[in-house]
């Protein structure tokens, strides 16, 4: 090749990569038009993400300030003129008895709360939670529910912008390498054109794949959103049915609606339709809710239907995440529990313990107290042994919630004995972390014989009990205003003693009891659970179940009933 | 003959150092990006952690206000009992006395958790409020601090790769600087250029990893 001949394919040359230059040029324009356009609609979703968390905050603190008020300040004070009407009436004074109720009528007419819209006067309790709804959840519910779907479409488009970005930077490249083949002779000026040009091919393919993203990004689908934040409203008043309708219309509009597909299912559990909360919660699952609630509500939902290996894979989702989460581990002992499984069972028992003790020293070695649902979940697991010992017995009662007997599979004598030693167990642990923050020692306590139920029906002039007269089967009649328990112990007397009464299956921890008196100076003594001293209320008919706590160890149990 | 392979490495490493300068600037870029999200997602658990707190506040004193209302109630009762009096006004005492323990005991179990009521008949408010707290915690991330200091982080890695883009970028000088060069100085231009190249790679992996 001569020398003009050379001097021509360099020209040719560098008009050819003058043009591409141009042309990249171009392209870097567009992408730069599309990175801005992302990086605009990102920034704006999440301004408006982060406007409507702030209007969600104001709307639920106004609301609790506003329900604070209804129902502490004006509610209360209703009630207790309320009380005072009874006492009036019980005493004989029908003159107080009007005056209390005009009081009472004045007071009504200061809050919504106490109004046609919430209250029956004639039921005496107002309707909290279609309150708590029409004023600030149904709205706080929306506005949270716009935060998130903004959140989400900021993300989505902030990622495309952030791949543009690269795009730019890579073009910018392109131009580069194609800028310096020019300055080059020779075969090694095509290394750099094929390299550029390898570039730019990737960000054009690149670019298509950005289009798409921006086409198809996430939508805040506010007529879903409304659906959903009405159907939160109206399962919170109890209102499964309309909920439901509320959730299926969320869904509609939106497929992929795990919250609302969660929100159904939770509806259909508490109407006790378990298989369809099951399927339901499995959809929230698959469409992306698959969080400690979901998982946690599904494996317990296993439970109760049976569909013990599953619960168990469900719980078990959420342990390898979060081990601390004690309702879920004790799901998981309790589920392997009715498939027969004692050893794993003992197993999850034994963690649920240890990681009990660890939160609370934890908490008390940082001058803190740990969650209150700690004592609610660990008395609950105590709650659902007797539940499961309740169906093995084929004793269920109005408010238990187990696996029926025909679904418990194994030996069940055994997995009746073992349900009693860890409900035992677990009653002690938790009556000796809540008060003394340590897991209970071994050492002798006083033995107790069975509890004698009854009426206190003399007393000398020191208040000591002259007269007991022990109703024989522990039943009472309704409007029994209190009841009395006599023990007899032998053994050490305790330092602390603690009572706890379960009605119908539930603690009332307005009777609970916690005691640090001297008993050492008699072994025959009386407690009385009521109202006695009051002639305002009586015992509520039901099942009592009076459990005694000396030092931790729970010494003695009892049952009475008050009848209908 | 060599002074064309010179300028055709020296052109390599041009188009060598041009690309790193573009992964540096996209690390950067990601870096920043990053730490935006985390200063994002810092906020809103910032706002959860704060609502959280104001209304454990007002729950809590809402109990407090009851708790407060319970203990006038239960010591106007006490008081109530007074064995010198006559019988008469023992009598009519009694019926207060009975009204007003009524009245506590309706506060007691409806607008107040009574087990936060101490051995000694206080209202342990603290502890009331260190549970709820602890529940919210549980059940909403409410820890900002994490978030605050990624961020804090990628603001960090992302100033540290901005100062490598200028290595760099005398690397890419003095580069072609060697590359117009024609005396034997070229050399040394090109020497200080790899070894510019190296530190930018060097700072690439440090603000990386280190960072």
């Amino acid at each position: 090749m001569n020398t003009e001949q050379q001097k021509n394919n360099d020209d040719r040359f560098d008009k050819m990569i003058t043009m591409m230059i141009a042309s990249v040029a171009i392209w870097v324009a567009i992408t730069l038009y599309f990175q801005n356009y992302a990086s605009n609609i990102s920034d704006q979703a999440r301004r408006r993400a982060q406007e409507n968390a702030v209007a969600s905050t104001k709307r639920e603190l106004n609301g609790t300030i506003q329900f604070s008020y209804q129902w502490q300040g004006a509610f209360q004070t209703w009630r207790e003129v309320g009380l005072q009407i009874t006492a009036a009436d019980q005493s004989g004074d029908t003159a107080a008895v009007e005056r209390y109720k005009r009081l009472q009528e004045r007071i009504a007419a200061l809050s919504e709360l106490l109004g046609p819209g919430y209250f029956d006067p004639a039921v005496g309790w107002p309707d909290t939670n279609k309150y708590e709804s029409d004023t600030y959840l149904v709205e706080s519910t929306r506005l949270n529910e716009i935060y998130f779907a903004e959140s989400e479409l900021g993300q989505a488009t902030d990622e495309t912008a952030d791949s543009l970005v690269v795009q730019i930077t890579l073009l910018t490249v392109a131009l580069s390498l194609y800028g310096l083949s020019t300055t080059l002779k020779g075969g090694v000026r095509w290394l750099f054109v094929i390299l550029g040009s390898g570039i730019v091919g990737l960000c054009m393919v690149w670019l298509s794949w950005s289009m798409l993203e921006l086409l198809i990004r996430p939508e805040v689908n506010t007529a879903a959103i409304d659906a959903y934040s009405e159907g939160v409203g109206l399962s919170h008043q109890l209102k499964f049915d309309e909920a439901i309708a509320k959730f299926d219309f969320a869904i509609a509009e939106k497929s992929n609606y795990g919250k609302a597909y969660y929100g159904r299912g939770f509806a259909y559990y508490d109407k006790n339709d378990i298989p369809t909360a099951i399927k339901n919660f499995e959809l929230a699952r698959e469409a992306g809710l698959d969080d400690t609630s979901t998982n946690w509500n599904l494996g317990w939902a296993y439970y109760i239907n049976g569909q013990f290996q599953a619960g168990i894979e469900a719980d078990e989702r959420v342990m390898t995440v979060d081990p601390r989460v004690l309702g879920v581990r004790m799901n998981e002992a309790i589920t392997y529990l009715a498939m027969g499984d004692l050893a794993n069972s003992q197993q999850q028992y034994d963690l649920l313990i240890q990681e009990a003790e660890r939160q609370v020293n934890e908490a008390h070695s940082n001058n803190a107290q740990p969650s209150a649902s700690l004592w609610f979940f660990m008395d609950a697991g105590a709650v659902d042994l007797q539940n499961l010992i309740d169906q093995l017995d084929n004793n269920p009662k109005s408010w238990t919630i187990a696996p029926s007997a025909d679904m418990i599979g194994g030996e069940h004598l055994a997995i009746r004995e073992f349900a009693y030693q860890q409900m035992l167990r677990l009653k002690e642990i938790t009556v000796a972390l809540e008060y003394t923050g340590q897991l209970p020692i071994a050492q002798e306590v006083m033995q107790v014989q069975p509890f004698a139920f009854g009426q206190i029906t003399g007393t000398d002039e020191q208040g000591l009990v002259t007269n007991f007269e022990v109703s024989p089967n522990g039943r009472f009649p309704f409007q029994t205003e209190s009841v009395s328990v006599e023990f007899n112990y032998s053994g050490p007397p305790p330092q602390q003693v603690v009572w706890k009464v379960y009605v119908n299956g539930v603690e009332d921890q307005s009777l609970r009891i916690v005691s640090n008196a001297d008993i050492s100076t008699g072994s025959k003594w009386y407690r009385t659970f009521g109202y006695d001293y009051t002639n305002v209320f009586v015992l509520a008919s039901g099942e009592y179940v009076v459990e005694l706590y000396a030092d931790s160890k729970l010494v003695q149990t009892g049952t009475f009933f008050i009848d209908e | 003959m060599e002074n064309n392979r010179f300028k055709s490495n020296t052109a390599v490493l041009v188009a060598f150092v041009t690309v790193l300068g573009a992964i540096v600037a996209c690390m950067a870029t990601s870096a920043s990006s990053s730490a935006a999200n985390a200063d994002f997602d810092g906020l809103n658990s910032a706002i959860r952690s704060q609502k959280a707190e104001i209304i454990n506040e007002i729950i809590a004193y809402q109990h407090y206000r009851a708790f407060t209302s319970y203990s006038r109630y239960l010591e106007l009762g006490n008081l109530l009992y007074d064995p010198s009096v006559d019988q008469k006004t023992s009598l009519a005492n009694g019926v207060i006395q009975r009204e007003v323990w009524g009245v506590a005991s309706g506060i007691k179990s409806t607008f107040f958790e009574s087990r936060y009521i101490t051995a000694d008949g206080s209202y342990d408010l603290q502890r009331e409020l260190d549970e709820a707290l602890a529940e919210d915690s549980q059940n909403e991330d409410l820890n900002s601090d994490p978030y605050f200091a990624k961020s804090d982080q990628m603001h960090r890695r992302s100033s540290f790769l901005t100062a490598d883009m200028i290595v760099l970028a005398v690397s890419f000088w003095f580069l072609q600087l060697a590359q117009v060069t024609e005396k034997r100085i070229k050399y040394f231009w090109i020497t200080i250029g790899i070894l510019l190249g190296l530190a930018g790679i060097m700072g690439m992996l440090i603000g990386r990893y280190l960072i």
